[in-house]
């Protein structure tokens, strides 16, 4: 692997549940909107999950990666008929790769209205580092 | 991101008609729900906080969603929580189902 891609870490998005996971392999679930900011301390990481409250929200940090599952908390009443509808049912699942440059321990999480916004510190040896010349 | 497009469903029973929007992380001081000529017109916005090295953006969403022609428009109400807003719109007198009690001599 490249030196360039040892130090920029890539967010890549894996497309299976991985074993163990709250949600069983065969549920179908959807993928959040998401948005990732950058700045020389950490990562800004903004996750869409309308309808999802904390009770129903589940983030996991581990072996390199961030899982975040959110059920959404509303059922429709028994007497509503659907006549029309865009949204989804299933809950959502969002899996981002970081291969270790995130300081987990100090990870700061959100969630209000629907967002969820977390903080990601970067680790000591991903952030920029000025180099002395002699 | 949402390219000013948020999903909407509509349901209805038998005494409302309900459009649920998901609309997560927006301003409640600006949503404006109004109702014109059979449509519902919501619109929204959303301010993401200056971070660090980026002034503050905003976004806005609009989407009119058409209703049933036999709504009380006076007594619609709306409300917004956990980023889904639900607007009750409900149905005129007329429209509900009556049954009517028909004797048989």
């Amino acid at each position: 692997m490249s030196l360039i891609q040892n130090l920029v870490p890539i967010f890549t998005r894996s497309l299976a549940p991985r074993n163990g996971s709250r949600i069983a392999g065969n549920e179908p679930t959807v993928r959040p909107l998401y948005d990732v900011k950058e700045t020389e301390e950490a990562w800004g990481l903004q996750v869409f999950l309308p309808g999802v409250v904390r009770e129903g929200l589940e983030f996991t940090a581990g072996e390199g990666q961030l899982t975040i599952q959110g059920r959404r908390e509303w059922k429709a009443p028994a007497g509503w008929t659907a006549l029309y509808r865009e949204s989804a049912d299933a809950p959502y699942e969002l899996v981002l790769q970081h291969d270790n440059s995130v300081e987990v321990e100090k990870i700061h999480a959100e969630l209000k209205d629907g967002v969820l916004r977390v903080s990601l510190p970067k680790a000591e040896a991903v952030k920029p580092r000025k180099i002395s010349v002699n | 991101m949402f390219d000013n497009h948020f999903p909407v469903d509509v349901y209805e029973d038998k005494d409302n008609t309900y459009v649920r929007a998901e609309l997560p992380g927006v301003n409640r001081e600006d949503v404006k729900v109004e109702m014109v000529d059979g449509y519902l017109t919501i619109n929204a916005s959303r301010k993401n906080p200056a971070g660090e090295g980026q002034g503050e953006e905003s976004f806005s969403f609009s989407r009119a969603v058409s209703v049933p022609e036999n709504v009380q428009t006076d007594k619609v109400g709306a409300a917004y929580e956990n980023g889904v807003l639900t607007v009750t719109l409900p149905k005129q007198e007329e429209a509900k189902p009556k049954k009517v009690a028909v004797t048989v001599k």
